[in-house]
């Protein structure tokens, strides 16, 4: 052996062997870093894709445990998905308020947050003083104010459109009288942060406001090409669905010798990890979202509402911490712009919504935190506060709301792979 | 892949079906497979890695966690017991198997293997049978079946063997 080796055709072999594999990994790391920065846009349709198909791997074995090929119920299992992701696009498309309830929104929503506020800070009234609370934040708070109304001002355009679709009420027809109350009122409205100003003659009103130029923006190229980008996640979710193997034998057989059942129980260990982790998580986020949809039903949302709302609030209750909070801001944000209010719970109504809202926030994340994550998700995956934090900030610093989305699980993902590896390296005496 | 990419499957198959008949007879020809037909000798095979060893390269070491079994596809193997010197228990040539018991419990290696010149093993691993188990119980059973006679046949010449050290130790007292 010693001699083989000292053979100079040996060692000019080894040579090259070395260099073809420096040169070789070289420029799969070039390529990659390449791909990676400059295809972005497909990095999370793809992660997500694998993710869909790692969840659903177990629904594709039962049914191939049932007798059922691997291709049928694969495709079975994907036109499933795209029927249930087309039948909610449109559900979605058909909830979403067309131009004229945009404009009715606005009004509505721009009185009831400024008449909350005003009872809440004890403003508007000739008789008495602001409460100390209004001395206390006023600094904070107005300029805040101040730029959500001026987002929800109406612009010339829409001026005009409110005026044709809700006549002005008359004696014999008082259908738009409350509108035109609020309308009207919210023309009266001055700037917090500069009582002597109207809001309407701060704000350009000529130029088009968000909402309405988001309407108009939605043209067929936007979707065309958010379609073409979001094709490759059905795409990918069907070829690892249909992958029986390969690709892990693939990367097994890259590894030497010695780390080769490490390996192998390694990536059993984190599969079954990672995995009741996600099914964890989507069975969590689902229970979240039924919970929060007939809580939100019962204090007096609208159905769609209680949907959108409960949506959001579920899919953001995946960030720890964050998440919670975000929900219960949710709920808290649509209470305050809410108009009418009709709950099933007598004592509930529009002036005490605010607080049975955020109470209904609380009650969710108190449910979530004290039955559905202890049963469902385990104390497997818990990690420190800081950490999530920290996580969440880098991932929305490099991949916006997807990497705010997607940080804790990777963490937990990387989290699992480490302990494992080190338990393994362990048990294996590849390592004290 | 197949609807993806017809023609390269077509060389494929072209340049590979004499080579799997022969790896599937091959394994057919193997102790811990013999009850089962070739369908089922297919499935097992896409179980299989294809390890290569230089010689004198471990296997694996005596109290690692068995988590693989092992069928020696081409070359040779020391089954040994460390200690100062290695003491060889068996050595194990192309066809046989070894580390079988790894798909029966999680108890720890109870020697080491090493190969004896350049050596290819196919490995099946713990994970792997336990879903094919659920999957395909009948190719499982079949194999357990086996790894049952091969315990007793073990166990017959381990009974002989002490018999005859028990006389041997006996016989000098007579």
């Amino acid at each position: 052996m010693q001699n083989r080796q000292n053979d100079p055709i040996v060692q000019r072999r080894m040579k090259r062997t070395r260099y073809y594999r420096t040169i070789s990994i070289l420029l799969v790391l070039i390529t990659g870093t390449y791909l990676l920065f400059s295809l972005t846009s497909l990095i999370m349709p793809i992660i997500i894709g694998i993710l869909l198909a790692y969840i659903s791997l177990p629904v594709t074995e039962f049914m191939q445990r049932r007798g059922i090929p691997k291709l049928l119920s694969v495709i079975l299992l994907v036109g499933t998905f795209l029927l249930l992701s087309f039948y909610a696009a449109i559900l979605i498309r058909n909830m979403l308020p067309d131009a004229n309830d945009q404009i009715r929104l606005k009004v509505v929503a721009m009185h009831q947050l400024n008449d909350r506020y005003q009872a809440f800070m004890n403003l508007g009234k000739t008789d008495t003083q602001p409460n100390i609370l209004y001395t206390l934040l006023s600094q904070e708070v107005n300029p805040v104010m101040d730029n959500i109304n001026a987002f929800l001002v109406l612009s010339e355009g829409e001026k005009a459109q409110f005026e044709r679709i809700f006549p002005r009420p008359t004696l014999t027809d008082r259908t738009n009288e409350r509108l035109w109350n609020f309308h009207e009122s919210n023309l009266r409205l001055r700037l917090y942060s500069d009582p002597g100003v109207l809001l309407y003659e701060s704000v350009d009103a000529d130029s088009e406001s968000l909402l309405f130029r988001s309407e108009e923006s939605s043209n067929l190229s936007l979707i065309m090409n958010l379609f073409s980008i979001w094709l490759v996640m059905p795409i990918m979710y069907f070829f690892f669905l249909l992958d029986d193997g390969k690709l892990r034998k693939s990367f097994i057989s890259l590894t030497p010798n010695m780390f080769f059942e490490m390996t192998l129980t390694s990536l059993k260990n984190v599969d079954n990890a990672i995995g009741a982790y996600l099914r964890g998580t989507v069975i969590e986020t689902l229970a979240v979202f039924i919970t929060f949809l007939i809580v939100l039903l019962l204090i007096g949302f609208s159905f769609t509402a209680s949907l959108f709302i409960g949506l959001a609030a579920a899919i953001l209750n995946i960030i720890p911490i964050i998440g919670s909070f975000a929900g219960i801001a949710l709920c808290l944000v649509y209470a305050l712009i809410l108009d009418d209010v009709n709950s099933v719970i007598p004592i509930i109504n529009s002036g005490n919504i605010v607080i049975f809202a955020v109470l209904a926030g609380l009650f969710v994340q108190l449910i979530d935190n004290a039955a559905f994550k202890p049963y469902i998700l385990g104390t497997a995956v818990d990690l420190h506060p800081v950490l999530v934090i920290i996580s969440v900030i880098a991932g929305g610093t490099m991949f916006g709301f997807w990497g705010i989305l997607f940080a804790v699980p990777v963490v937990v993902i990387v989290k699992v792979v480490i302990e494992t590896l080190n338990r393994q390296l362990k048990l294996y005496y590849i390592i004290d | 892949m197949r609807l993806i990419d017809p023609i390269w499957s077509s060389i494929n198959t072209i340049f590979r079906t004499g080579l799997e008949k022969s790896e599937s007879d091959f394994f057919k020809g193997v102790l811990l497979f013999q009850d089962l037909s070739s369908r089922e000798v297919k499935k097992l095979m896409k179980l299989m890695h294809v390890r290569r060893f230089k010689d004198g390269e471990y296997v694996f070491h005596k109290g690692q966690p068995g988590t693989a079994f092992y069928i020696i596809r081409k070359g040779a193997v020391r089954v040994v017991q460390p200690g100062e010197e290695l003491m060889d228990i068996a050595e194990l040539q192309e066809g046989d198997l070894f580390g079988e018991l790894s798909i029966l419990d999680d108890t720890p290696r109870s020697a080491s293997v090493l190969t004896k010149g350049e050596t290819e093993l196919r490995a099946i691993f713990k994970g792997d049978f336990d879903k094919l188990m659920v999957s395909e119980p009948t190719i499982a059973a079949k194999i357990y079946r086996r790894v049952a006679i091969i315990i007793g046949i073990r166990l017959k010449v381990t009974n002989d063997q002490l018999l005859k050290n028990v006389r041997r130790d006996a016989e000098p007292a007579k």
